[in-house]
């Protein structure tokens, strides 16, 4: 009995040695996971407060000086050197492209562009072409004017998101008349396109743009047309919708008619598909 | 009656027999309160890391309010040359700020006007963007004798957020391409 006594003793030791390992193993765990879900949260507001204010800068821009927004040395081609559609296609084009927005002197904003564009409810870079996305005027009509809003909408915001495009993130921006909720399609076509209806404003003109810098908006079979369509492709989908009135003439005799459209900005981390 | 004749092996006697015990004892009460004592100092850094990420946000919601931002607003208000500049958010609103939640803050409005230039360091307020300069506007409550021109800590939280911006000249009416960086540290 005597000679298992100091036994006893060591063992306990040992035992409490045990113990306290543990504890500081869990110590070590609840330090490891401090701050975690701050650290998310504060993530979160600066991205949001960032696309917040890329909503109110775009429109205070000038629409002039966006004529340089194409200088910045970035690849404008139709197609990239991987064989894709380019999304930024089309805007180095003088006549059509950034730098034919700087004929509009004096204070005219995207935002008044973008109005201008949409008072015909397409955003087709073009006023009074209702029903006409194939940029035809019927005989005796009067043809549509110019207002490049989509054109000054992409120039303005390829800038504007330049940091998160060079972090790794995607986006894209679509406008819909809020009266007409877009419908999204619960079945997928064949192949995982998606199915359903587009949003209620149609970007796909005869130029097939789209404000995108992401290969899976853009051509005759789109991934994405709608923000909605993001979360097939990727889990983390980040959207903020700002209000766009536009006011126009209810008719030639007078009064007044408002269309209440929303814009919708919604990033997500570039997929391997994406990357260009 | 039985006698133990043979002498006990091992046996040092009551106490000196739970002797090696305490080696374990001992040395877990020390790695314990070791421990402890790391995890409370990395619990403050970390702690302290957050507030400063939280007052960087919370003073880029002042700065953001609204979409335009010209170089009056960021400089402050009392110039070298003795004028005031009554427009200034510096004095009371970003000073303040900084003092009631004990960080450093320096805030640099840079027009890009052209283009976005992602290579431009974020401490200085001029840019220059292709073969053209655009002169900013800073504010920072660093500046003493020590740092004349401002410190630059290498710990900094820094904040981006798009702002348009007076283009071409400082204080045209045509509002360019801009950026305000948030900078908090303690």
């Amino acid at each position: 009995m005597a000679l298992t006594r100091g036994q006893a003793a060591v063992f306990d030791g040992i035992f409490f040695l045990l113990i306290t390992s543990a504890s500081i193993a869990m110590m070590f765990v609840f330090l490891v996971n401090y701050g975690a879900g701050q650290e998310k949260v504060l993530q979160t507001a600066h991205v949001v407060n960032y696309m917040t204010s890329a909503f109110k800068e775009v429109y205070f821009l000038d629409a002039s000086l966006l004529s340089k927004a194409a200088n910045d040395g970035r690849n404008y081609d139709a197609t990239l050197p991987n064989g894709k559609l380019n999304p930024y296609g089309g805007l180095a084009n003088p006549n059509t492209g950034c730098p034919s927005l700087g004929r509009f002197t004096g204070s005219v904003s995207v935002a008044d562009l973008l109005k201008k564009d949409l008072a015909d409810g397409l955003m087709d870079d073009k006023y009074g072409s209702i029903g006409n996305v194939l940029n035809t005027t019927p005989p005796g009509a009067i043809a549509p004017s110019e207002a490049p809003g989509k054109t000054a909408l992409r120039c303005a915001v390829k800038e504007v998101m330049k940091p998160f495009e060079a972090a790794g993130y995607s986006y894209f921006v679509e406008v819909f008349d809020s009266r007409n909720v877009p419908t999204y399609p619960t079945t997928r076509a064949a192949g995982g396109l998606p199915g359903g209806t587009n949003a209620a404003v149609d970007q796909t003109d005869p130029s097939k743009s789209v404000v995108t810098n992401s290969p899976l908006a853009i051509g005759a079979t789109p991934k994405i047309r709608q923000c909605e369509d993001v979360t097939s492709i990727s889990a983390q989908n980040l959207v903020v919708a700002s209000p766009f009135r536009v006011i126009t003439a209810a008719s030639a005799a007078g009064g007044q008619e408002s269309q209440a459209f929303v814009i919708r900005l919604c990033i997500w981390p570039q997929t391997p598909a994406e990357r260009h | 009656m039985n006698f133990e004749t043979s002498p006990r092996r091992g046996f040092i006697g009551p106490l000196g027999d739970d002797i090696p015990s305490l080696f374990p004892i001992i040395f877990g009460i020390l790695l314990f309160i070791g421990a402890l004592a790391y995890a409370s100092n990395a619990l403050a850094v970390k702690s302290s890391a957050l507030d400063v990420r939280k007052a960087a946000v919370e003073l880029a919601y002042l700065v953001t309010e609204r979409g335009e931002l010209t170089l009056d607003e960021i400089n402050p208000g009392a110039t070298a040359g003795g004028a005031i500049n009554p427009n200034s958010k510096c004095e009371p609103v970003i000073q303040p700020f900084a003092e009631s939640h004990h960080v450093k803050v320096r805030v640099t409005l840079k027009r890009y006007c052209d283009y976005v230039s992602l290579t431009s360091d974020p401490y200085e307020k001029d840019t220059t963007v292709g073969s053209t300069s655009y002169e900013g506007a800073v504010c920072d409550t660093s500046v003493d004798s020590e740092h004349p021109s401002g410190a630059k800590p290498s710990n900094a939280v820094v904040l981006n957020y798009p702002v348009s911006v007076p283009c071409p000249g400082a204080s045209d009416f045509r509002r360019g391409f801009g950026m305000v960086n948030v900078i908090v540290w303690r």
